[in-house]
């Protein structure tokens, strides 16, 4: 008896053991990701895309928007369990620093580190209806987009890197991808896909703030090669 | 076959045919030597070469060769579809044609190039990929004097592996004369007997240097290092030298050169529609230099209406350019639509010894090969 109580009683401290130490819950999202996030007032597509270059060589996660800034996968061969990365809506999501509430206009701060996708699909980007911060810019042409406009179709967003064309033509296009490239600027052909529409976040402040010259309220784009 | 190809060829001002920079190849049925590169030297430019990509055009019809399903038997191809491990369909990369005219296919998802006949029967494969974050991952395929060479990629910088008995060797990567890395899009086979094979250059590979460094068509040399070096384009038979650049949204210009003269051909594509008479309307189109053999230069051009409301109404497609450099007919003529997302897919053309020209078609059962 007193055998059989000792044996129920390590197992018990076993298997509490276990369970404290390594709740069948965790993720490494929710291990990790614990950032904050603010409103604020203004984006510059400059800023956007130093944003989006700490995600550049992180993982992807089918609904996922967390990530730090290792430039290594945190969660190798773990797709689809929390793990480190965002999708490619998620993505454009943060990067754009759209509002988590679907339609709102303005501008919400996402820390890399904090676990939100938002409201949008990229079918969302795609098929972009007046009420929402974004808007199908009608044309793909290269007059007709800067960086940090985005190429979507009903199943995937990428946005433009560089206004640098690659050898071969088409762009370089920044994109949560997959789970065994992670999110990175790949040369794509999206322009020339008609898959794909051109869409631009809207409101977007120029990337001469504050100090645009004199007429400075037109919006002027600084070109980043 | 040829009642459906369409060869839409306006030549403005002019209706000569493309005049031959150097001597005719004799029908395209050898393979190139190996060719002098040509000093540069004063250019002709010709009148503007006007292609018309018709969204009314049906698709031509090529020769199927080849069938190979998805699935999980090592006969079978992989596929992986969105969106839980990948927002666009992950279908075999790329492919290659042997020297002895077998079948090589970049299997992805099964981190191998598998080995069919040109029948498609499977013969085996080559493992030893890495289809993961924390390393290159591959991209293109090409034969190098009997050798198969995979190109891998790793944050656009590019290194090269040779197969050595039935596996890949080590990743070796890619250099410019200064020693820094660049990027290659595309990897092309040698000239018979020829260790070093080509390449198309996409200049230097870290965020903040895109667009410098070298840009092209170049050679390749592979050892212990792998060096670039740009040249005037891919070797095509005859002694000259093929070059596409100058990329628009709807134009390009095509280079030819021998040793004592370069010839530039503009480009100008346009797209036409239907409804409700036929006009033509703004596009956008990407063009690939895949392939050169038999005296010619083989590209995929993709093609869309710029407008929302024209790709909406009339989508748009893919065609497929023969532009010869010996006097042969030029070739203009649609490709199939994919009928699934394929742009993971960076090949769809090759080519064999004979200057034959294949076609890859990501399907939804299968891979498909066509032959034209």
């Amino acid at each position: 008896m007193t055998h059989r109580v000792a044996a129920i009683g390590i197992f018990g401290i076993l298997l509490l053991g276990v369970v404290w130490v390594r709740p069948g819950f965790a993720t490494w999202s929710s291990a990790h990701c614990h950032g904050g996030t603010h409103l604020v007032s203004a984006l510059r597509r400059l800023d956007a895309r130093a944003y989006a270059s700490v995600a550049v060589h992180e993982g992807y996660e089918w609904g996922g928007g967390c990530w730090n800034n290792d430039n290594r996968d945190d969660t190798p061969d773990a797709p689809d369990s929390g793990g480190e990365g965002p999708d490619c809506s998620g993505f454009v999501f943060k990067t754009w620093e759209l509002r988590t509430t679907y339609a709102q206009a303005g501008f919400r701060w996402y820390s890399d580190l904090m676990d939100v996708h938002g409201p949008y699909s990229a079918e969302s980007f795609h098929d972009a209806t007046p009420q929402l911060p974004f808007h199908d810019l009608g044309s793909k042409t290269r007059y007709a987009t800067t960086y940090m406009d985005a190429f979507a179709s009903l199943d995937h967003i990428g946005m433009i890197w560089s206004n640098v064309i690659p050898s071969q033509g088409g762009d370089y296009i920044v994109e949560a991808y997959n789970d065994a490239g992670g999110t990175q600027v790949n040369v794509e052909d999206y322009r020339a896909d008609s898959a794909y529409r051109a869409v631009r976040r809207k409101d977007w402040t120029p990337d001469c703030a504050p100090r645009c010259p004199a007429g400075g309220l037109v919006p002027r784009t600084v070109v980043v090669a | 076959m040829a009642g459906l190809v369409s060869v839409l060829l306006l030549v403005s001002c002019t209706s000569r045919e493309p005049s031959t920079p150097g001597p005719p190849s004799g029908g395209g049925s050898s393979r190139p030597p190996a060719s002098p590169v040509p000093s540069a030297s004063p250019a002709t430019v010709r009148p503007t070469l006007v292609l018309t990509a018709d969204l009314r055009q049906r698709p031509a019809r090529w020769r199927r060769i080849a069938f190979i399903r998805y699935g999980p038997a090592a006969a079978q191809l992989g596929i992986e579809l969105p969106p839980v491990h990948t927002s666009v369909p992950i279908v075999p990369r790329s492919f290659t044609v042997a020297p002895d005219g077998s079948l090589w296919i970049l299997d992805t998802v099964k981190a191998r190039v598998a080995h069919f006949t040109s029948g498609g029967t499977y013969l085996g494969a080559v493992g030893g990929l890495m289809i993961d974050r924390l390393h290159p991952r591959p991209r293109d395929l090409a034969f190098w004097d009997g050798r198969l060479v995979v190109l891998d990629e790793f944050d656009l910088a590019a290194s090269l592996r040779a197969a050595r008995g039935g596996r890949l060797g080590p990743d070796v990567a890619l250099e410019d004369a200064t020693g820094r890395p660049i990027g290659l899009l595309y990897l092309y086979p040698s000239a018979p007997s020829a260790p070093s094979g080509f390449g198309l250059a996409d200049g230097y590979t870290t965020l903040d240097r895109l667009g410098s460094g070298p840009h092209g068509t170049g050679r390749i040399h592979l050892g212990s290092r792998a060096t670039f070096r740009l040249t005037p384009g891919l070797p095509v038979g005859g002694g000259v030298w093929l070059d596409v650049g100058a990329y628009r949204s709807q134009s390009f210009r095509v280079v030819s050169a021998t040793g004592s003269e370069r010839i530039v051909q503009p480009v100008r594509l346009r797209m036409r529609v239907g409804r409700p008479h036929p006009h033509d309307v703004p596009a956008i189109f990407s063009e690939h230099y895949e392939a050169a053999a038999a005296g010619a230069g083989f590209f995929l051009v993709q093609g869309s209406p710029a407008r929302t409301a024209d790709a909406d109404a009339y989508g748009g497609g893919r065609w497929f350019l023969r532009y010869p450099t010996d006097g042969s007919p030029l070739v203009w003529e649609r490709l199939p639509n994919p009928p699934l997302p394929d742009e993971f897919q960076i090949r769809h053309l090759a080519t064999d010894r004979a200057g034959d020209v294949f076609f890859m078609a990501s399907l939804r059962t299968g891979v498909a090969i066509y032959e034209r």
